[in-house]
């Protein structure tokens, strides 16, 4: 059988859909107001080493999963242990998305439906796509991408009459810290969530650079975000954007080109229903990988549907109301710390020691 | 084979569940809004709320379409509007709304800004709805009379707004999250367009009068349509408009300026607890000469209205902050903000008396005027 792969410039638009996901409507940290830009520079500044060890350990070990690294450099329990914790890491970010959402979905334009059907429609192609060859999902990263920045480009050419450029002041209101601690929010969500893109990693080919796919999404997935949150700030002024639950799609409300063109917000829709089902497949795929190794089952394919169920069920419990649902985002970067940070430096310093020593042979 | 026969089936079957008729509203089961006027009873403390709807089935491709009038009274905003579903047989759509008329008595004694707050998180109204006040004795009173040429009143109101600015240039208009925002922003002040009632062809109906300036979120004042312009210069809201003043000494204004173009630029500067703001206004405009005079304008005409339109724009300025100053006592301009915006430490330090440093706030008023050309006539 041929190997599955992705070429690198599929990759690179997979994962740039990836760091979309959900924020592309549910707006970044916006605690630093008019700084929030600013957040964002330093978020993208400070993910940079943190996406340098993940390519690093790529290259470490060319055309391997993250699963199968683990075990090999940490022996049998301490690798168990971190694939239990990257597993659950992925589930659970998976129903995370896929509860943003149905939540918008509820609040904007489905009042009446309930939430588990939006759910459902979404959880089904991530499984159709999951099972299908990874190409699959390559492709379907290069046809979507650039639809959506096509569309983040219309909306911004649309909205210029809106633009109020006093928004963007004072510059520098808030102290160092609170835009700095914005900054490393940006960074946990949704900058460094790519470390799911690990366990990935037998998909790439061996000869490409991992550190080109890493660097070069991170840089046109911050480009576009940095894009949009002068957008939702110039449209909507501060203290509309720190109150909207959606900024994007308030953003979007309130563009009107006189009598005739109105309600672009169902644009931004598709926008995150393209994003969204991207993120929430990688997650399924991460997580089904994850499962296949523990459960010692040959093909993580057969165990797409079964995790996609039980993403749902774990979306559809573990937030009875909105706001319950963001203040977990509020606290997000501190519970995604360890699996961002912490196991990847792990591997990262146990796998630099092993490969001097040669003690691993590749 | 079997397989795609399998997903087939599974395909459609799912088509067929998930697809689902619950946010479903076919156009003849509802009732599409276009304008709502707010009062409030003073005895109950109810909302009294008047609905314009379009008629779907009066309505008829000859004469247009009409609109009726749905009233409803409750304890707040949800309610009440739930409260006229009582009397409808279909579901009331708001996204088609375009003005919310706000009763001169709400505005005045509760503010606006509960109002704004309720009506901004609904996901039918849309962010861009106009908010005007009545100046008359209820709101309802805006909406039941007719527009002059839009059968809908709610759809005229919003209209004439929106082409104020390029043509007279007498009001700001104010969209629902723009007044959401400027309650919000430190320093900011919250004006809106002011309509009342005329008499035109002995029908009554709206017209647009000037604006209405707030302290925080409650009314509490009125500039006419005439002052108005000059507001709207020291906000750099000039698009276009007529500035008409007399060269002679009858004292009639023999002369009309059009204005095609405005720029005006404010600054600050703080020295010894005052804030001085400087304003400079650089204008274009047509010369339309109104006199009864028989010989072409030359040069020497054009200098002359130039100097004087000059003068009249900062002696209306300088008026109109000193009428906010000693009889408004508010900062309805906004300096505020522009002070924050610039200086957020500085408006730290001077916004719990910003009251008393904005009467006490010096002036410079510069004001260029050039007259691009004179009609087709020399």
């Amino acid at each position: 059988m041929r190997k599955e792969s992705m070429t690198s410039r599929q990759a690179i638009s997979v994962i740039v859909l990836f760091i979309f996901g959900s924020t592309i409507i549910l707006g970044l940290n916006t605690e630093p107001k008019q700084d929030s830009w600013i957040s964002l520079i330093i978020g993208i500044i400070l993910s940079l080493p943190l996406v340098l060890m993940y390519a690093r350990i790529i290259k470490l070990f060319p055309g391997e999963s993250l699963y199968n690294i683990t075990e090999r450099l940490l022996g049998k329990v301490g690798g168990t242990i971190i694939n239990i914790m990257i597993t659950w890491y992925a589930i659970h970010l998976g129903s995370l998305v896929l509860r943003n959402f149905s939540e918008y979905a509820e609040i904007s334009i489905l009042l009446h439906t309930p939430q588990i059907i939006v759910m459902i429609s979404i959880i089904f192609i991530a499984v159709y796509t999951a099972k299908m060859n990874i190409e699959i999902l390559g492709k379907w990263g290069i046809f979507v991408l650039p639809i959506i920045l096509i569309m983040v480009i219309i909306t911004l050419i649309l909205s210029i009459g809106d633009y109020n450029i006093n928004n963007l002041f004072p510059i520098m209101e808030h102290s160092f810290k609170k835009v700095f601690d914005g900054g490393f929010k940006i960074l946990a969500f949704p900058l460094a969530e790519t470390v799911l893109i690990l366990p990935l990693a037998d998909f790439f080919k061996k000869t490409d650079s991992s550190y080109k796919i890493y660097i070069s999404s991170l840089i046109i997935a911050g480009f576009t975000l940095l894009i949009i949150i002068f957008r939702n700030l110039l449209i909507l002024g501060t203290p509309l954007m720190t109150l909207s639950y959606f900024p994007t799609f308030t953003a979007a409300r309130i563009i009107e080109l006189g009598e005739f063109l109105s309600r672009i917000e169902g644009v931004i829709t598709i926008n995150f229903v393209l994003a969204e089902i991207t993120k929430v497949t990688i997650c399924l795929i991460v997580g089904a990988k994850g499962m296949a190794k523990l459960f010692n089952i040959k093909n993580y394919k057969n165990l797409a549907l079964p995790v996609g169920l039980l993403i749902i069920t774990l979306s559809l419990t573990q937030f009875s109301n909105v706001f319950q649902m963001f203040d977990f985002i509020k606290i997000y970067h501190i519970y995604a710390f360890p699996f961002q940070i912490i196991i990847p430096m792990i591997i990262w310093v146990v796998g630099e020691i092993k490969t001097k020593n040669n003690k691993v042979v590749t | 084979m079997y397989n795609k026969i399998k997903w087939t089936i599974m395909t459609l079957l799912l088509g067929l569940s998930l697809t689902g008729c619950w946010d479903y509203i076919g156009i003849d089961e509802m009732t599409i809004v276009t304008g709502i006027a707010i009062d409030k009873n003073q005895q109950t403390q109810n909302y009294e709320l008047t609905f314009e709807t379009i008629s779907l089935m009066e309505s008829t491709k000859e004469e247009g379409f009409k609109t009726k009038l749905i009233e409803a009274t409750g304890k707040n905003l949800l309610d009440t509007i739930r409260n006229a579903k009582k009397r409808v047989v279909d579901k009331l759509y708001f996204s088609d709304m375009k003005t919310i008329v706000i009763s001169n008595e709400i505005a005045k004694t509760e503010g606006i800004g509960a109002i704004i707050n309720a009506l901004i998180g609904d996901a039918e109204i849309r962010e861009k709805t106009n908010i005007i006040i009545s100046q008359e004795e209820t709101a309802k009173q805006i909406l039941n009379a007719k527009g002059i040429d839009n059968p809908s009143t709610a759809y005229e109101v919003r209209k004439i707004i929106d082409n104020d600015n390029d043509v007279t240039s007498s009001t700001k208009p104010l969209f629902l999250y723009e007044a959401f925002n400027t309650l919000r922003e430190p320093g900011a002040s919250l004006v809106a367009p002011a309509f009342h009632l005329v008499k035109n062809d002995d029908i009554i109906t709206p017209e647009l009068n000037g604006i209405g300036v707030f302290k925080d979120d409650k009314l509490i004042y009125y500039i006419d349509s005439i002052d108005s312009k000059y507001f709207l210069f020291i906000a750099d809201k000039v698009n276009g408009g007529v500035i008409s003043l007399s060269t002679d000494n009858s004292g009639k204004d023999n002369i009309a300026l059009k204005i095609s173009e405005n720029r005006t630029s404010k600054k600050y500067s703080y020295n010894n607890n005052k804030i001085k703001i400087e304003i400079t206004t650089i204008t274009k405009v047509d010369l339309h000469d109104a006199s009864d005079r028989l010989k072409a304008v030359g040069k020497k005409e054009i200098d002359e209205a130039e100097k004087k339109a000059e003068s009249l724009i900062v002696k209306n300025i300088k008026q109109l902050v000193a009428k906010a100053q000693k009889e408004i006592n508010t900062d309805i301009f906004g300096f505020g903000n522009l002070v924050y915006r610039h200086d957020p430490l500085l408006w730290k330090k001077l916004k719990n008396n910003w009251d008393e440093v904005f009467m006490e706030i010096e002036l410079d008023v510069t004001s260029k005027v050039k007259v691009m050309n004179t009609g087709f006539t020399k």
